[in-house]
């Protein structure tokens, strides 16, 4: 739409400049460049191109890093959205005052993230000086090596990403279910709701765009999975090149072969763009946001 | 629909939410409440790791206090890692921070109100953009990132670091959803009529009452920046210049307190490493508790409204 005053304009585009000369600079030109690097000539493909691409897929240590992250996203994308749903409904169901405090708890474990939160519950995790350590011998575990081992890692990634999200998740869904009309759960209470219905067939539907919005940025991180066995494998070893961003981290830095690197860097983006492409365009993202033509 | 039942005169409405029965209740505060204690007694026994020393840590019951004298020695150990270069990190920590969170946080305020007030050409292809940069996770980027700052002759300065972690999508899009949204049309439109330009309105109509949004900005920015360890760990080299996320990763790599093969000869074990956690998590635990009321709403309008 055009103005109709030039100089309002001028003043609006002098205000977004910043911002979009950030997004220009450190956005959208580096996803350019990481494009262009990842055709360029490599130690085993001078030529360059897309072979780069094909190599990277053929590398012996692609398809264990692929399986990992592909199992970490299947399993911890399903436990955060049910975890998170389930606590939602049940704060929003049954009301009480004292249930800000439990908000409280469930957002605390979020503060340690990063290389904090990676090392802290690592730690919380071992049978010797953990805080669950009676619950783990009673289960017959001792030692260490018995909750490190590689077939446990997913499951110890995922249970790191799930405490330390869930709670800002709860917050968001459990407004979104707070937001719908009191007028709305009366009637189908009157039609004969349960509670659980009045969950599944009611409340869920309703906050369905929330979380679509969950799940895609759920996905898009758990694909990008990097923090949590890069830590763990400089610590205690056996997770190197876990996932796909560490191997393209150690062909970056260790290998020096910037280009593979991001090849594999691009793939990863690409997915990540794919589906928050699909979701704002699919699920309509704009409408009610004040964005019209 | 709603607005139909609502001129129903046969509802009763209540301003509560309909009182199930009982068992239900205690099943679903049973679950809650244990939920929340198994989170927190994790965060509780991290909190009085660094109150014992290696063995305490072992023998002393998971839950049960040292002494604070422990934490003191702490401290000290974690300051014989290259002459105390630890303080260092602290000090970089800080003045990145505020430089990163006064440029995202301006440039959310400024760029938010911008697309918020008017309509304009591109409008829509600049929302969807920054949408788009909002959903990408920042590990995604970190790579590209550095083959460009590379490019820029910035790898290994304060200055590429700054720069690169201060773009903020998602603080925009928070602005732009609240000054297109919370804040009357009528107010701008009036101030217009005023004679005020778009400059003038910002500042002495919208900002004043946004502090709260601006609040919110600057939160959710500081956590990003101060929990950001990939990125720094990328880009910077020497290792004095490191902000505390990253040079903590460098000491715990390089010291190796997990693996029991006591490579170093520094005192540094998981008591000291529970110390660093706790010293990495304080700032935002105090901003949390501060910044409290403003949270809830804050992610909300972050997400979708339906």
């Amino acid at each position: 739409m055009f103005s109709k005053k030039r100089d309002s304009s001028v003043a609006v585009w002098v205000m977004l400049a910043p911002y979009l000369v950030f997004l220009v600079m450190f956005a959208v030109v580096p996803i350019w460049m990481a494009l262009k690097e990842s055709v360029g000539p490599t130690m085993r493909n001078e030529a360059g191109g897309l072979k780069n691409y094909f190599l990277v897929l053929t590398d012996y240590r692609f398809l264990t890093s692929l399986k990992n992250t592909v199992l970490y996203v299947l399993v911890s994308a399903p436990i955060m959205t049910i975890v998170v749903l389930v606590l939602s409904l049940l704060l929003d169901s049954f009301r009480a005052n004292w249930h800000q405090y439990i908000r409280l708890a469930y957002l605390i474990p979020g503060c340690y993230v990063g290389a904090a939160g990676v090392l802290a519950w690592y730690m919380a995790l071992e049978p010797i000086i953990g805080p669950f350590r009676r619950v783990l011998n009673f289960f017959g575990i001792e030692k260490s090596t018995q909750v490190f081992q590689p077939s446990s890692l997913v499951f110890i990634f995922a249970m790191m990403a799930v405490v330390s999200n869930a709670g800002a998740w709860i917050v968001v869904q459990f407004g979104g279910l707070q937001e719908i009309s009191e007028e709305v759960i009366e009637a189908a209470k009157i039609d004969g709701c349960g509670n659980f219905q009045l969950a599944t067939k009611i409340k869920l539907p309703l906050i369905k765009k929330n979380v679509v919005y969950m799940v895609v940025l759920v996905i898009t991180a758990s694909v990008q999975l990097f923090a949590e066995p890069f830590i763990v494998n400089q610590q205690i070893g056996f997770s190197g090149n876990w996932s796909l961003m560490q191997l393209s981290y150690s062909i970056a830095f260790v290998e020096g072969d910037i280009a593979s690197a991001s090849a594999i860097s691009f793939m990863l983006l690409a997915v990540s763009l794919s589906a928050a492409l699909i979701f704002i365009f699919k699920s309509k993202f704009f409408e009610g946001e004040g964005v019209e033509k | 629909m709603s607005k139909l039942l609502s001129d129903g005169n046969f509802i009763i409405s209540t301003a509560s939410r309909p009182k199930p029965s009982s068992p239900g209740k205690y099943l679903a505060n049973f679950i809650l409440v244990f939920l929340a204690v198994v989170l927190i007694i994790p965060v509780i026994w991290m909190t009085i790791a660094p109150s014992k020393d290696r063995v305490q840590l072992i023998t002393l019951a998971p839950l049960q206090f040292g002494s604070f004298g422990s934490y003191l020695t702490r401290w000290r150990n974690l300051l014989q890692y290259d002459n105390g270069v630890i303080i260092r990190w602290m000090e970089n920590s800080f003045w990145y921070i505020i430089a990163i969170v006064s440029l995202s946080t301006t440039m959310s305020l400024l760029g938010g109100f911008a697309l918020g007030v008017k309509n304009f050409r591109f409008k829509r292809q600049i929302l969807i953009s920054t949408m788009i940069a909002m959903m990408l996770p920042g590990v995604a980027l970190v790579l590209p990132l550095f083959v460009w700052v590379d490019k820029l002759r910035l790898t290994d300065t304060e200055l590429g670091l700054i720069l690169a972690s201060s773009l903020y999508p998602f603080g925009v899009f928070l602005s732009y959803i609240h000054f297109s949204t919370v804040i009357p049309r009528e107010l701008y439109e009036a101030a217009k009529i005023d004679g005020c330009g778009y400059f003038k309105i910002f500042r002495k109509v919208a900002l004043p009452v946004s502090k709260s949004l601006a609040g919110i900005v600057a939160f959710f920015s500081f956590l990003g920046a101060w929990n950001s360890f990939f990125l720094p760990q990328v880009f910077i080299l020497s290792g004095e210049k490191h902000p505390l996320s990253s040079g903590l990763v460098i000491l715990f790599t390089n010291v190796k307190a997990f693996c029991g093969c006591e490579p170093t000869l520094l005192p540094i074990f998981r008591s000291e490493i529970a110390l660093s956690a706790l010293i990495l998590i304080t700032p935002t635990i105090f901003l949390f508790i501060f910044a409290q009321r403003f949270l809830s709403r804050g992610m909300l309008a972050g997400s979708v409204k339906s």
